[in-house]
């Protein structure tokens, strides 16, 4: 089986149980197959909440990094998030391709996948941790700085509606209260470790096909500026005075992540202060803090503390507006009862409205590719057929 | 023939590790490659590791590289240490590495 591992685990938290489900051949390599088997997963088990990666994560089609967080909603449609960075592609190395979780924890504690193996960590001073404490907590408890942690904070903790998910420290990726899914599952965090391997069907030819569709896409797309070649206001002098280096998501030829130093000097190359700045991605919110009026210094602390409190900055900014500058986490929490779910679909430079209809946004997050990177460079998957071809031995 | 490392050019796409690990052993993974990459998230410090056969390890460090540094690599107790790693045969002569980095991070010089 090329790509996949052929199987999900089903953890349920009420009781402690795992168990395996074989996945087959036909079941995982359609178009969008991840989609729809995240959906009958969540369906089949009482509505659970699925953390899954698309067909081509981890192979060397550009920007396949994506994985999916999928969580049934009250109209009994569902949320679905990316899992930008590393994180899809370290979800699907760690030995499976969907992370089924149902039932409610009796104690607090996070979920700890690798190698195979999946378990639930009970840890109740958890509810005592912002979204960064819990992600370096587990990373210092298991040892192992690379390990990929999906984190809620203190507003997933109380299931609030403008509640986000951490990945790896940031909020960057579109959809609002699905951390309140965790929350309700005393779930504060998910970490996974890739230490697997996937097969490919023809590793020379894919090799060979993955490069030429890469230069292709850097002699169309240009150098890039990080976060400034897919939004303008990332060119802002004020921006570029706090920017440190650019950083991409796995595979990624023409990344958007620019990381901002508020904490030290931006052009410190070395290891400094514990928490210099943050890395932005979230285009919508940076947008809504700009055209809040407020410059880039204070959104990015604006950013770092909705970051650690797992609430969405555009709730928080559409709120307070440049009350919320200077604010603290605490404080945050105590304005809680002010801040109301946004729909950022439709905003400009959110990952849902990168492509041009819900249709391909969909096909990307089910074939596991970055819908910004693709909305930019053109989503048009024929153009890719080589590269898929050899890596799942069929044409989609 | 060897790789050079501009450490400061690095994304940390992370396709050097998958092309070495896919050169070596026809499969797509973060444990066999013979480079690696070492990131502190947080701090968005970011770099890349080689073993190479003659130089030992090559920390390429964004203050700079530097050969023959003992290293343990990026990596915990369920991961494999750099160390224990197979080093670099530069692909038979056409190292793929240098060909998948889509910023000029790593290049081949003679």
């Amino acid at each position: 089986m090329y790509l996949r591992n052929g199987r999900a685990a089903i953890i349920d938290l009420s009781t402690g149980d795992l168990r395996e489900r074989e996945l087959t051949e036909d079941a995982l390599s359609g178009e969008m197959s991840s989609l729809e088997l995240s959906s009958s997963l969540s369906a089949e088990n009482g509505g659970a909440l699925v953390l899954g990666s698309g067909l081509l994560t981890g192979s060397l089609v550009p920007a396949a990094c994506a994985g999916m967080i999928f969580s049934p909603d009250e109209d009994g449609e569902g949320m679905v998030s990316p899992i930008m960075g590393m994180a899809g592609v370290e979800l699907k190395l760690s030995g499976f391709d969907f992370i089924v979780i149902k039932g409610e924890s009796p104690e607090a504690g996070y979920l700890w996948v690798r190698d195979g193996i999946a378990e639930f960590v009970p840890l109740p001073e958890m509810l005592e941790m912002d979204s960064w404490a819990r992600t370096d907590r587990i990373r210092v408890d298991q040892g192992d700085r690379r390990i990929q942690v999906i984190a809620s904070g203190p507003f997933g903790d109380g299931k609030h509606i403008s509640s986000r998910l951490v990945t790896n420290h940031w909020l960057g990726e579109d959809e609002v209260g699905l951390a309140s899914a965790f929350g309700k599952r005393r779930l504060c965090a998910v970490a996974f470790r890739g230490m697997g391997e996937l097969e490919v069907a023809d590793p020379e030819a894919h090799f060979a096909s993955s490069v030429n569709l890469q230069k292709d896409h850097i002699m169309k797309l240009g150098a890039s500026e990080g976060l400034a070649s897919y939004f303008g206001g990332a060119d802002a002098d004020h921006f570029k005075e706090i920017r440190h280096r650019v950083i991409g998501c796995f595979g990624c030829p023409h990344p958007c992540r620019s990381y901002a130093k508020v904490n030290e000097d931006p052009g410190k190359m070395s290891m400094g202060v514990s928490e210099p700045g943050y890395l932005h991605y979230d285009i919508p919110s940076l947008k809504a803090a700009f055209d809040a009026g407020i410059d880039s210094v204070d959104a990015t602390r604006i950013m770092m503390a909705c970051s650690k409190a797992g609430v969405d900055p555009i709730s928080v900014l559409s709120a307070l507006g440049k009350d919320a500058i200077g604010m603290d986490l605490a404080e945050l929490i105590s304005k809680s009862s002010l801040f109301g779910a946004m729909d950022r679909s439709r905003l400009q430079g959110s990952f849902t409205g990168a492509v041009s209809d819900s249709k391909s946004y969909s096909r990307c997050i089910s074939l596991g590719l970055c819908p910004r990177y693709w909305g930019k460079v053109g989503f048009d998957i024929s153009s890719a057929s080589l590269s898929i071809e050899s890596a799942i031995g069929k044409l989609l | 023939m060897r790789l050079n490392l501009e450490s400061l050019r690095c994304v940390g796409c992370g396709l050097c590790e998958s092309v070495c690990s896919l050169n070596r052993d026809s499969v797509l993974t973060a444990m066999s490659s013979s480079i690696i990459l070492h990131i502190e998230d947080k701090v968005n410090y970011f770099g890349l590791v080689l073993k190479t056969k003659d130089d030992g390890l090559v920390v390429a460090r964004p203050e700079g590289s530097s050969p023959g540094e003992q290293h343990p690599g990026s990596d915990g107790p369920g991961a494999k240490p750099i160390l224990l790693r197979e080093p670099c045969d530069l692909c038979g002569g056409e190292p793929k590495c240098a060909k998948m980095c889509p910023t000029g991070c790593i290049t081949v010089v003679d």
